[in-house]
């Protein structure tokens, strides 16, 4: 697992090591009930707060992604691919939802919207 | 204490072994012409302390004592790991003098003197012994530069004395040096003994007493 | 235990300076970083830590103990300690300094030390005269690091050195503490070398705390922001701590919240908080 912290961008360093965790699990990288590094460790490895480390674990538990062995460590928690997907497209929708209002509040018609779309999914895909 | 003790002799033998060294046999040329003439051991004990000094010297450049606040010795364990080093210092170098002695009145007969022998290593102990006690509470209490004043000034007390004793050397019947030296050299020196062997005991008291005042006094000092 | 170190409304009064009501504490594990200007108040502290000087007021504990207490001569087996100037007679070669230092402290490995001085390059054979500032820094870190220690107190360890140097030291403070036992206290005016490392930053000024917080927390608090001088007239009093007008804009710290539309921000790093909380008045 490579994860790269950019002191530069506005995003918070937590923040981070939480999307990177979260890809390497959703994307497989990382199996189920592989152990991660320990906090201390981790944030030792990355030159940074065992507190910032501390909080990703924490919010990655909160949300599913890991679970604790007290005295053991962290584990990849087994995802419900199924729900995850619904997740994702609920808050794609979200997204679309507030793209769709600010196109109306500044006069970008529905076709435009949708050239937009395309030529962004051509640039991602 | 024992850390502090053996600081001090690692700095000594350690860093300044060749002065050491140098001042050591520069020292015990001074004790030897004690045999002769008793400001020469008076003076290798004045000698001593300014080997001691000169090592004071490089702690006070390394700002060691500020350091030596947050090391497991305290304020006390400094102060006596000092005076213990200090006089180990002058009993290690009277041991030398006597044997220095000892072999030169071995070769030169003629300059044989009980008294002088008896005098030297108890000089060479006490001298310096007697002046630290004096000297030492000033250093713990202000600092190295205003115990270095202290102690010129002293020295220059004790290079009087020696001054006076040295008088006897002139050939002048009526020198005040002569006529007391004389007056000590024609009694015997071993009926003398109690009194010397007091003298030495009380200058260890003051010596202890010294060490006392300065834990004191240095537990005071904030920096 | 808890805390590696807890200071509980320390003062310290001297002519023309005062030390003013600190508290804080050292989470054992954690990494504190101590800033503040020059005379601000970080080496009183540090001193008033080992009884250099006599506190005014207030209790220091570390490692558990009082710092008045009998038994903190010995806790002090357990601190290392690296002060900014460097403390050993400058006569002395690496072996004497080993076995000066074998003698003072209880846990004192010579292995570990001649260790730290291969891995650092220190040369075996000089007299401490001969090193240079980098390397006498270094010898008090191998010293610091060779007996024991749980705690380490570092007082501007880093000042005077070149980057490289710094980036290397503090990989070894870092290192230190992967053990969850192992806590640093370190106060240094090079801001970019702790905001790293740090797991808490206390930044001192003028003699009093003016915060204590984890470093997260911290740079969430607060946004940097680029503005006109209207702009910043339209915030509210309460949510600017500091600002700085220059010939083509303002600058100005404040309250992370809501802002007015148009007004670029941006988060601020530590040195940018020092700073705008040193500006006497808004």
């Amino acid at each position: 697992m490579n994860i790269f912290i950019r002191n530069t961008s506005g995003q918070p360093i937590y923040e981070q090591i939480y999307e990177q965790i979260k890809s390497s699990i959703t994307s497989g990288e990382l199996k189920v009930d592989e152990a991660l590094p320990s906090i201390r460790s981790l944030a030792k490895d990355l030159r940074i707060s065992v507190i910032t480390t501390k909080r990703a674990y924490e919010e990655l538990e909160r949300d599913g992604f890991i679970y604790t062995a007290p005295g053991k460590g962290c584990f990849v928690k087994k995802q419900n691919v199924q729900l995850r997907r619904e997740e994702g497209l609920k808050k794609i929708e979200e997204h679309l939802k507030i793209a769709c209002e600010l196109a109306k509040v500044n006069n970008v018609s529905k076709e435009e919207l949708a050239e937009m779309l395309e030529l962004m999914g051509e640039e991602w895909y | 204490m024992k850390g502090i003790f053996l600081k001090n002799w690692i700095v000594m033998w350690g860093g300044l072994r060749f002065n050491l060294v140098l001042m050591t046999i520069v020292g015990l040329i001074f004790a030897v012409v004690g045999q002769m003439n008793t400001f020469g051991s008076i003076f290798s004990g004045i000698f001593l302390c300014s080997m001691v000094m000169g090592m004071m010297e490089y702690n006070e450049r390394s700002k060691w004592e500020l350091y030596s606040d947050a090391l497991p010795v305290g304020r006390k364990g400094t102060v006596k790991g000092f005076y213990l080093f200090s006089i180990s210092y002058f009993a290690a170098f009277s041991v030398l003098a006597i044997l220095a002695c000892v072999l030169f009145t071995a070769f030169m007969p003629m300059y044989f003197d009980p008294a002088a022998l008896i005098l030297t290593p108890i000089m060479t102990i006490f001298v310096p012994t007697l002046i630290f006690a004096l000297t030492l509470p000033v250093l713990f209490k202000f600092g190295y530069k205003v115990f270095r004043v202290i102690f010129l000034v002293l020295l220059g007390f004790f290079g009087g004395i020696g001054g006076f004793f040295l008088g006897f050397l002139v050939d002048d019947e009526h020198s005040l040096a002569s006529s007391v030296l004389s007056q000590i050299w024609s009694v015997d020196i071993f009926s003398l003994l109690p009194w010397i062997i007091a003298v030495a005991a009380a200058v260890l008291a003051l010596y202890f007493l010294s060490m006392l005042l300065s834990s004191k006094l240095y537990k005071t000092v904030e920096r | 235990m808890k805390n590696a170190i807890e200071i509980r409304n320390l003062s310290k009064e001297f002519k023309g300076f005062t030390l003013n009501n600190i508290s804080l504490e050292l989470p054992s594990g954690c990494i504190m970083g101590l800033i503040g200007e020059n005379g601000a108040g970080k080496s009183t502290i540090i001193k008033l830590i080992f009884n250099s000087i006599k506190r005014s007021g207030g209790s220091i504990e570390v490692l558990g103990c009082d710092n008045l207490d009998k038994d903190f001569e010995k806790v002090k087996n357990e601190i290392g300690v690296v002060l900014d100037e460097p403390c050993f007679p400058e006569c002395v070669r690496l072996k004497d300094i080993n076995a000066m230092m074998k003698s003072i402290y209880k846990n004192w490995s010579s292995d570990e030390f001649f260790a730290y001085c291969d891995k650092f390059g220190l040369p075996r054979d000089k007299r401490f005269k001969g090193f240079s500032k980098g390397m006498k820094m270094k010898t008090s870190i191998a010293v610091a690091m060779s007996h024991g220690a749980r705690l380490l107190v570092l007082d501007e360890a880093t000042s005077g050195l070149d980057p490289i140097i710094r980036d290397e030291i503090l990989d070894v403070f870092n290192d230190f503490t992967r053990d969850e036992n192992h806590s640093v206290l370190i106060s240094s005016h090079i801001i970019s070398d702790l905001e790293k490392i740090c797991d808490y930053i206390a930044f001192i000024h003028k003699g009093s705390l003016r915060f204590c917080e984890e470093k997260d927390a911290l740079l969430d608090k607060y946004l940097l922001i680029h503005c006109t001088d209207e702009d910043l007239k339209k915030l509210q009093h309460s949510q600017i701590v500091g600002y700085k007008r220059s010939r083509y804009e303002t600058e100005a710290l404040v309250k992370n919240g809501s802002l007015p539309s148009g007004i670029i921000s941006e988060k601020p790093c530590i040195e940018d908080i020092m700073l705008f909380m040193s500006k006497e008045s808004v």
